[in-house]
């Protein structure tokens, strides 16, 4: 992970309106990346840190950043806050809910109860590679989740 | 705020000075002279290594998409003699007797045309076999020198016409290393060409995963580092006049060198043409001033590959020291 937060940030998005007869319009990009940091609130000094020398969590707003940046109408998230500390996490559920707020599907995978339950409109459970159920967000709880999953 | 974003150039061209200063300093108690304030000696450093440092700049990309390019010294012999063949003069031409007057951007063309092939098949054997890029580039390097050898039997190309012997007269090869490292410098940093590139050397699966066609861009880059073998090739043999299948020989060892001084670092992701170019003239600096303060051209060598030796082993404590 040798690349700076802006760089690691703009990758999927050299196309279109950020590049002007093959350059990068950097300027412009470096807003767009500095916007998508603030929203993710990426705790680094500056776009220029390199990604390795932010914590785990920083790294991964940073990522969720990135494809903030595609604007994206569908967003697959799998395992968004493994790992990080609980402040990263919170913020990354406040970000994915404003998504979703904002109009984007979010299929979010995830293996941890509380979030599932908290995060969900519509749970699927999967048991060994199969669908075992569809819970709506009212009838979604522990033991009809449990239910499903463990059987 | 971007302070970090210089500090490794500035490092190895505080080296760069320190060298000079160094010979500077031995030439005065040596040779009773300075080693510097000479402007035939200072185009002459530069012109010297001005081949390798066109392979440098091709190689710098290459390794910073976590690859290496052993074939760029033989592709210099091979584009140097193809390109020789189709620039004889009239009266000598021994390749092609029955060959028109051409113009003299066909020689060139075909020059670059070679090394543009070499590169793709590079490129395509790495991106699309996946073998490593040590093994098809060395594979290249044994094939291209042959082919270099068996197109003429071994026999040097000479007599060419002056129009293309103007390309490598006087201080011209020293001006397209610098244009084309110029040129190098600004498509890395500031095209999606060089974007890919670094992407693709920090983390080939990130990349693929965020949209970058990773295949492809790599064909591309190992046939650009090619296209600047075939202009080494064409440089090479209007500068002595004749292509020789002896051309460029071990050029791609002193051309990862100069991008290895220069701060690019072998796992990919990091390094930066300006680096390269002071990695070159660093080597440009210790050949003539060994020369000039009367070094054994064998002790050259010796020192020569203790100084790489130290460069790539002060990176790795920079880093680790940058890392806390």
């Amino acid at each position: 992970m040798p690349l700076r937060v802006h760089e690691n940030m703009e990758v999927p998005v050299l196309k279109g309106e950020f590049l002007r007869s093959g350059f990068v319009r950097q300027t412009k990009l470096l807003e767009a990346c500095r916007a998508a940091a603030t929203a993710v609130r990426v705790k680094a000094e500056h776009l220029f840190e390199p990604v390795r020398y932010l914590s785990g969590g920083n790294q991964q707003k940073v990522l969720v950043g990135r494809w903030l940046l595609t604007a994206p109408r569908i967003l697959m998230l799998d395992e968004p806050t493994r790992g990080i500390d609980v402040g990263a996490k919170a913020e990354i559920h406040r970000l994915i809910s404003k998504l979703a707020a904002d109009g984007a599907a979010v299929l979010m995978i995830s293996s941890e109860m509380p979030e599932i339950l908290g995060m969900s409109d519509r749970v699927l459970v999967m048991r060994q590679g199969r669908v075992a159920g569809t819970l709506e967000r009212a009838e979604a709880n522990q033991i009809e989740l449990m239910r499903l999953a463990a059987h | 705020m971007r302070k970090g974003r210089f500090s490794s150039d500035a490092g190895i061209f505080l080296v760069l000075i320190g060298i000079a200063i160094l010979f500077e300093a031995i030439g005065w108690s040596v040779r009773g002279g300075s080693f510097l304030f000479n402007g035939q000696r200072l185009l002459v450093m530069v012109l010297q290594v001005a081949i390798i440092g066109l392979l440098a700049v091709g190689v710098t990309q290459v390794i910073l998409t976590g690859g290496i390019d052993l074939s760029s010294g033989s592709v210099v012999a091979l584009a140097a003699m193809i390109a020789a063949s189709l620039a004889q003069a009239p009266s000598a031409r021994a390749v092609f007797p029955s060959l028109v007057d051409l113009p003299v951007v066909v020689p060139v063309v075909a020059g670059l045309a070679t090394g543009a092939l070499c590169g793709l098949v590079n490129g395509s054997l790495i991106a699309y076999t996946r073998i490593p890029p040590f093994i098809a580039t060395l594979g290249m390097m044994v094939s291209a020198r042959g082919l270099a050898r068996y197109y003429t039997r071994g026999q040097p190309v000479s007599m060419l016409t002056d129009e293309y012997t103007l390309l490598g007269s006087g201080a011209i090869p020293v001006v397209i290393f610098l244009a084309v490292a110029a040129m190098f410098h600004v498509l890395l940093r500031h095209t999606r060409y060089g974007k890919y590139t670094y992407a693709i050397g920090a983390n080939e699966q990130a990349a693929r995963v965020s949209g970058v066609r990773v295949e492809r861009h790599l064909v591309l880059v190992y046939t650009v580092a090619g296209i600047l073998a075939g202009l080494g090739g064409v440089v090479t043999s209007a500068r002595a006049a004749s292509g020789q299948a002896g051309m460029g020989m071990s050029y791609e060892l002193d051309a990862i060198a100069a991008a290895v001084i220069g701060g690019t670092s072998l796992s990919g992701g990091v390094g930066r043409i300006a680096g390269t170019v002071i990695g070159t003239i660093i080597l440009g600096i210790m050949t003539s001033g060994f020369t000039f303060i009367g070094l054994d051209a064998y002790i050259q060598d010796i020192v020569k590959g203790g100084v790489i030796v130290s460069a790539v082993v002060a990176d790795r404590f920079r880093h680790r020291g940058a890392l806390v």
